[in-house]
């Protein structure tokens, strides 16, 4: 019975995952991008508590890295959002097709 | 995990990382400089940072005598390669540091905070370099890819600045989340995060399918970080729209502390029963090939250098497929080749900018007639770029075809010989534009300033001596592997 949740938990995980790669690949818009990385970084959260409540109940570390995931994610975002901010200033959209001077 | 709280090991760690310690402090330092310091003379800043590191890399040099000692809880470990690649991040940066002073698009009021930034990036990649932990590994990354975000975007008033950084942005997150994916499996599985407790975990109880599914996804992420095919598409970007000086920092100090934190992960954790060497190779040939390829039709040296770059972390791939204490080798004198070849070549970059403002290969018509001893000088750039002898890059691929040979991956040892050739072609076409174009662009000679010929002649030194003189690198190289390998694997 605790394998099922156990791996239901993981499998859930693994669709945000999905989900979030998904976003990145398909969305248009920056700020989406930015969210669909928040979903993926969520996704590990999930794992790293799942497995800590069903291998390792006596360790500490699967409680410790996602409080420092979440810490940087934000951290992460912070910044992310001051350059979108920044470029929107001068280009009036968040739009990545619209940035285009870099090319190959 | 939770032993009780004893100052004397705290005290002792903080000895043993006396380098990051005193480079963190100059960092405040830098800061209080840009407070003090009047607006004339903010340059200044540049040269007490640059100082301070060569200060740092003195005490670096302590590390080559420690064996592999584990502070912190195992979460940094102190030994000859942490010792090495700290070197090369330091050299990088000071020479970094030295070439934005003539970079005239950095404004005078903005430079103390670009200054702290670089000293503090520079922090993060030796972190990096000694992490011996996931969370310290994942912690140090972040560290370092936030901090590179604000510099690749620091010319504000630049579109291209802009653009850069988020994409570089976009692509450096999503690469982080895809590493803390991979990771989550490591420490769920093995209920550890430092290195040494998996490693006892793995002796214990061997490697499940999920483990090595973890190690695998780790491996697209480090893929992002030192851009390799096919996570590569930031790196032109990101590139072109950084400041030069940043630029230099990113494919030089960037690339090699992923390389450290890649070799370092998969010696010490890669299980017995994990076949990953077929996969590393066909991408290392894929990096390689891709690289030199799209290189030849790029006119902007900033771009044409990412893909260059690109093509040489291919290189240090084929090297580490080899693995074994030749492969790793092969690994760091390489590296030690491309930090001198590199920044010499960026050096080149910021001193024709500042003379014709255009980053565009054609514009470097004339140079030859102009000034031919340094155009002579860029051109053995160019050639150790292209691994011509007698230049440091010849060295570096001799050792890199050597391992790939000697662990029976000739397939690969005859596309990386292929694409030396690829190489030569677009390097030349820089040597063409310089010697043979028709229309000089370039009419008076160049005048190099103090800190951008300091960096161009000492790097044509030690790119000379690598080729001429190997015996001390190779002695140092392969003392630095033995220290690294032996406690993990009796090769």
């Amino acid at each position: 019975m605790n394998n099922l949740y156990f791996y239901t938990i993981l499998i859930v995980s693994l669709v945000l995952f999905l989900i979030g790669i998904y976003g990145v690949l398909t969305r248009r818009n920056a700020i989406g991008i930015l969210m669909s990385i928040e979903i993926m970084f969520n996704s590990a959260n999930i794992n790293l508590v799942a497995f800590n409540k069903f291998l390792h109940l006596e360790a500490s570390i699967g409680i410790i890295f996602p409080i420092f995931i979440i810490t940087l994610a934000a951290a992460e975002t912070a910044v992310g959002l001051a350059l979108i901010l920044s470029i929107y200033r001068k280009l009036k959209s968040v739009y990545v097709e619209k940035m285009d001077l870099l090319k190959w | 995990m939770m032993q009780g709280f004893l100052p004397i090991e705290m005290l002792q760690g903080l000895y043993a990382l006396a380098p990051e310690v005193f480079v963190l402090c100059l960092a405040f330092l830098v800061i209080a400089a840009d407070i003090i310091l009047p607006l004339k003379s903010k340059r200044r800043i540049l040269d007490i940072a640059a100082l301070g590191l060569v200060f740092a890399m003195l005490l670096t040099y302590g590390n080559f005598y420690q064996q592999g000692a584990y502070y912190f809880y195992n979460a940094i470990i102190v030994d000859p390669f942490a010792g090495f690649f700290k070197i090369i991040i330091l050299i990088s940066a000071v020479f970094m540091l030295m070439m934005s002073r003539d970079y005239k698009p950095l404004e005078d009021n903005k430079i103390g905070e670009y200054t702290s930034l670089v000293v503090l990036v520079t922090l993060g990649m030796m972190l990096m370099a000694g992490a011996s932990d996931l969370l310290m590994l994942f912690l140090s990354i972040e560290f370092v890819s936030i901090t590179f975000f604000v510099l690749v975007g620091f010319l504000r008033k630049d579109m291209k600045s802009g653009e850069g950084a988020v994409k570089y942005f976009l692509l450096g997150a999503f690469s982080s989340a895809v590493f803390v994916y991979g990771a989550s499996f490591l420490v769920g599985i093995t209920g550890a995060s430092t290195f040494p407790s998996i490693q006892k975990y793995l002796v214990i109880n061997g490697a499940g399918p999920l483990f090595i599914t973890g190690l695998i996804i780790m491996l697209v992420g480090f893929g992002f970080k030192i851009a390799m095919v096919p996570f590569h598409m930031w790196a032109p970007d990101a590139y072109e729209g950084a400041p030069t000086p940043v630029t230099a920092f990113l494919s030089v100090a960037s690339k090699t502390a992923g390389v450290a934190v890649l070799v370092r992960t998969f010696i010490a954790i890669l299980p017995e029963n994990a076949n990953v060497n077929l996969i590393l190779a066909i991408l290392a040939a894929l990096t390689m090939t891709v690289g030199n390829l799209v290189a030849i039709t790029q006119n902007n040296v900033k771009r044409l250098l990412a893909y260059s770059g690109i093509a040489h972390v291919g290189y240090i791939m084929m090297g580490f497929v080899a693995y074994g204490i030749l492969g790793v080798e092969s690994v760091l004198i390489y590296t030690l080749a491309y930090l001198f070849t590199n920044m010499g070549a960026f050096a080149f970059a910021v001193a024709i900018y500042n003379k014709t403002g255009s980053d565009d290969i054609r514009d470097y018509a004339g140079l030859s007639v102009a000034s031919p001893a340094l155009a002579f000088v860029f051109f053995i750039f160019l050639l150790s770029l292209a691994g011509v002898p007698p230049t440091a890059g010849f060295f570096g691929k001799l050792m890199v075809l050597y391992a790939a040979l000697d662990a029976h991956y000739i397939w690969l040892a005859v596309i990386g010989v292929l694409n030396s050739v690829i190489a030569l072609y677009f390097y030349a076409r820089i040597a063409y534009y310089m010697y043979f174009a028709k229309e000089a662009k370039i009419t008076e000679p160049l005048k190099l300033s103090v800190p951008l010929s300091i960096i161009i002649y000492s790097s044509l030194f030690m790119i000379l001596c690598i080729c001429i003189l190997p015996e001390q690198f190779l002695i140092l190289a392969v003392r630095t592997v033995k220290l690294l390998i032996g406690p993990f694997h009796a090769l």
